[in-house]
């Protein structure tokens, strides 16, 4: 198979669950799968697809601030690609109106290491995510044309006296811009020459502006050409098309879609995670309407709602409903809507076998993962959380598959693929859903985003990688969209994974397989952190990082950088986070930390570790209990150290069980006794390692014995 | 079969001040509300003497005194486990009388209190050694430090009478 057709294989494959705009239940024809192979191989690998290849540590030689910690280079101009500052020295801004003045002199300071002249820089625009932080962004404009994907981004730290302290600097400009040949307006292809290029004769051009774009020539280094990026609409439809052609060659640059594909008091049967693994439970029917005659009632959060012993029309939406879910076999304006006979009991639970069960199973699953990002994001932060969104259900596409598209999640009936596949009804795929509920969580989140009339979807393949990380978190498991194909089990995706930045081949680069690498980190992180503080503090910790952090990123390439900002306690970048290695060692893992391992040494610690003396044998032996909430084993080791081995002498294994377990308060906590006593006379230190299932080290504490003073002399032994 | 004997137990007291109050032999053991009915001694384990004596545990201890009727107490020592004994009240503590622990051996004592039949405290003393025979009453007392709560919540790290345990940052 040549590259090309493994492309496309890649694409109609993983397809699946792929991604794109609409309201209400208007229903928009579904184009996956159309056009030509040239064009559909370039739109697998979506927005912002022109990414630094590798980076590298800047030399401390030659900086002229002290106040600079860190520097990172992108290898293929040498210029900055990071740099963090110390906020205790680094300069202070003490006005917000100052803020764009005082980018441009730093821009201008920095220009030859940042390789950005600062003649270059378009409008700052400031972007405030959270009280801790303010992002002030340029857009590279070179000689009056936007520079496609280039930026520069300046990070404030905001003080407690609301001074701006400067944090970081994020450069993806793409170095020094050469041009052959100059801009010759003549050049430019014509509306004709780009719908030819997409095959799809039915699309009409809306827009169009001519860019600079960046590319890899053969050494690796960046060179740049003129192109146009036209939008493109098909008749009475709402994808729209953003196909960049370069002006020389006519060769089709970047290509994507307005939409992102995938492949219940009154409660309601739903499928946990999918119909195959035939999980139902019931959960309350939250926000739904119950038309009683003439009299409109909405179930409440719990699925409460005042009225018992009749029968009643029950309507997917309502005001506060977090979807609203039409049901296209039906209706491609009307909220699905079906009649039920509400016990006298107060008790009814809807059966999914006596209604449309892909119509209830994506209105819950809707409200359940809004209520799960709802524990960290307000809706001031995220108003999608209480705008709420269409979804649209049993699409007759005869495709596997589901996608987001600007204001609607769509979910397609079962059917048959174009291989000859049954595809099952994505609705009834919990996984799915929550992933599709993740492109419009990304759309509406970082500096570029819905509200601000611009795509927030950035970066294609970061935007598959967001669905199936949210996916997976909620569901705290790795493998994701079983049964897409019916009844089979097998899993579409697994952020359980190896993959690495770059992708490694062509087919990798198609979006959802190259999703899985910042999947593959968040993933990791996620086990590392539950591994260290239990799964639900430490899913709780992962799910909070990865939320928070899409306020302040917006590529998949700097994921890992806001993980960190958000993990940062002290708003400085100069001293590590508290979980500094465990989040450094899941991105490192994947090849997207920058230029940052995470080598044996580096363990953070394990604040969750505690020590009680459980028998004082005397003469300094001691029998120790110890707690954590995650180590799946604890092995200590005198002295603090970081490498602590079997044949380490004095070495002691805990393991997580206690002999008398009356002694232990059962909970989230575990408990490990010790094989052996400590010697805490000959060594007054020890380090204490929590491992997790793999017996890699995720944790330590250093524990301090001392002789307590007033019982120095009260306790003795007496022989008579 | 019950296998009398005459000893008297003393103490190998990882303890301090054996200023214990002085022993007050008595006619029987005091009944347990749990049980109805002293410890039952049996023959020691590995054929050690066991016995009919008395033996009286002080619990020192600010949080007991004067909760003698809110705890019961189960002691455990060389193989034999109380019944659930009653507390009586004590200088500066609470006070069990055990009967039936054996002699000549130096091992753990563990003494674990309860109310109702919820654990809420437990101390542990290490080679703690009753000796044969001896006119005098025997006594162990249960310094404050080794009384602990339990379960442990594991929320925070506790030294023993001996050693303090922190965090080295
Ligand atoms: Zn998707």
């Amino acid at each position: 198979m040549n590259t090309k057709n493994q492309i496309v294989a890649a694409t109609l494959f993983s397809l699946l669950l792929a991604c794109s705009e609409g309201n209400t239940g208007r229903v928009k024809s579904y184009q996956a799968g159309k056009g030509s192979d040239g064009f559909k191989s370039v739109l697998a690998q979506g927005s912002g697809r022109m990414r630094p290849q590798a980076f590298k540590a800047g030399t401390a030689l030659g900086f002229n601030s002290g106040a600079i910690v860190a520097t990172t280079l992108d290898d293929a101009s040498g210029a900055w690609a990071r740099v963090l500052f110390d906020t205790r020295i680094s300069d202070r801004v003490t006005a917000e109106q100052d803020v764009n003045v005082f980018g441009r002199d730093l821009l201008a300071k920095y220009e030859g290491d940042l390789k950005f002249p600062a003649s270059e820089a378009g409008d700052g625009s400031i972007y405030s995510p959270s009280p801790d932080f303010k992002i002030l962004s340029f857009q590279r404009v070179y000689q009056g044309v936007p520079v496609k994907g280039a930026f520069l981004r300046i990070f404030f730290a905001v003080q407690n006296d609301h001074s701006l302290r400067l944090s970081e600097i994020l450069n993806n400009s793409y170095g020094p811009i050469k041009l052959s040949p100059v801009n010759d307006p003549s050049s430019a292809p014509g509306d004709g020459d780009v719908i030819a290029a997409t095959g799809i004769s039915s699309l009409l051009v809306s827009s169009k502006r001519i860019v600079i774009q960046p590319r890899f020539n053969e050494s690796g280094r960046y060179e740049f050409s003129y192109a146009s990026e036209f939008k493109l609409k098909g008749e009475n439809d709402g994808e729209t098309f953003t196909v960049t052609m370069d002006h020389e060659t006519h060769e089709l640059r970047e290509a994507y879609s307005s939409r992102m594909n995938e492949q219940q008091s009154i409660t309601a049967e739903t499928f946990q995670r999918s119909y195959v693994l035939n999980d139902q439970v019931a959960k309350p029917l939250p926000f739904a309407n119950v038309i009683d005659g003439m009299t409109k009632l909405t179930t409440d959060a719990k699925g409460l709602v005042e009225v018992a012993g009749k029968q009643v029309t029950i309507q997917l939406t309502s005001d506060k409903s977090a979807s609203s879910v039409v049901d296209l076999s039906v209706s491609s304006t009307e909220a699905a809507n079906f009649t039920a006979m509400l016990g006298a009991g107060g008790k009814t639970n809807i059966k999914l076998s006596t209604v449309n069960p892909a119509a209830i199973n994506v209105f819950v699953a809707v409200q359940t993962v809004v209520d799960f990002v709802g524990k960290y994001l307000t809706p001031t932060e995220l108003p999608l959380l209480t705008s709420g969104i269409v979804a649209v259900v049993n699409r007759k596409e005869d495709v596997c598959n589901a996608f987001y598209d600007n204001d609607s999640l769509n979910f397609f009936a079962q059917g048959k693929d174009p291989s000859g596949a049954t595809c099952a009804n994505t609705g009834l795929i919990s996984d799915v859903v929550y992933h599709e509920w993740g492109h419009a969580l990304d759309d509406s989140l970082g500096p570029n985003n819905r509200s601000n009339g611009v795509s927030g979807i950035t970066d294609g393949a970061y935007s598959e990688g967001i669905g199936d990380i949210l996916s997976s978190f909620l569901v705290r498991a790795p493998n994701l969209g079983t049964g897409l194909y019916l009844n089979d089990k097998k899993e579409l995706r697994n952020l359980q994974n190896t993959r690495k930045h770059p992708p490694a081949n062509a087919q990798e680069t198609e979006i959802h397989q190259a999703g899985m690498i910042v999947g593959g980190a968040f993933w990791d992180m996620f086990s590392n952190l539950t591994s260290l503080y239990g799964t639900e503090k430490g899913a709780d910790l992962a799910t909070k990082l990865f939320l928070k952090h899409l306020q302040i990123s917006e590529r998949y390439l700097d994921a890992y950088a806001a993980v960190l900002r958000v993990d940062d306690d002290d708003n400085n970048p100069a001293t590590p986070s508290p979980n500094y290695c465990n989040i450094t060692r899941a991105f490192a893992a994947h090849n997207i930390s920058g230029s940052e391992q995470a080598g044996d040494d580096c363990i953070d610690k394990d604040g969750s570790l505690n020590v009680r003396v459980d028998l004082d044998e005397g003469d300094g032996k001691l029998s120790l209990l110890v707690s954590a909430l995650g180590a799946t084993k604890i092995i200590a080791c005198p002295g603090q150290v970081k490498i602590c081995k079997p044949e380490t002498a004095g070495y002691l294994e805990l393991a997580a069980q206690v002999a008398d377990d009356a002694l232990i308060l059962k909970g989230e906590r575990k408990y490990y006794a010790a094989k052996g006593s400590f010697d805490v006379k000959s060594n007054a230190l020890y380090t204490f390692l929590s491992l997790d299932s793999k017996s890699a080290v995720v944790g330590l504490k250093n524990m301090k014995f001392k002789i307590r003073d007033h019982a120095a002399s009260s306790l003795k032994s007496v022989k008579p | 079969m019950r296998r009398l004997s005459l000893t008297v137990l003393t103490l190998t007291l990882a303890a301090t001040a054996l200023a214990c109050e002085r022993y007050k032999p008595s006619y029987q053991v005091p009944k347990s509300s749990n049980q109805g009915s002293g410890p039952v001694p049996g023959p020691g384990p590995g054929g050690l003497p066991a016995n009919d004596s008395n033996t009286e545990i002080l619990l020192s201890s600010s949080k007991l005194l004067g909760q003698e009727t809110k705890y019961s107490a189960v002691a455990k020592f060389a193989g034999v486990t109380s019944a659930k004994l009653n507390l009586a009240k004590a200088d500066g503590g609470v006070k069990l009388i055990v009967t039936g622990l054996p002699s000549s051996k130096s091992d753990l004592l563990v003494v674990e209190i309860y109310e109702g039949d919820k654990i809420r405290f437990v101390a542990k003393k290490a080679k703690l050694e009753l000796a044969a025979a001896s006119a005098k009453a025997n006594s162990v007392k249960v310094e404050e430090c080794l009384i602990l709560t339990a379960p442990w919540d594991g929320a925070k790290s506790e030294g023993s009478c001996n050693w303090d345990v922190e965090e080295a940052k």
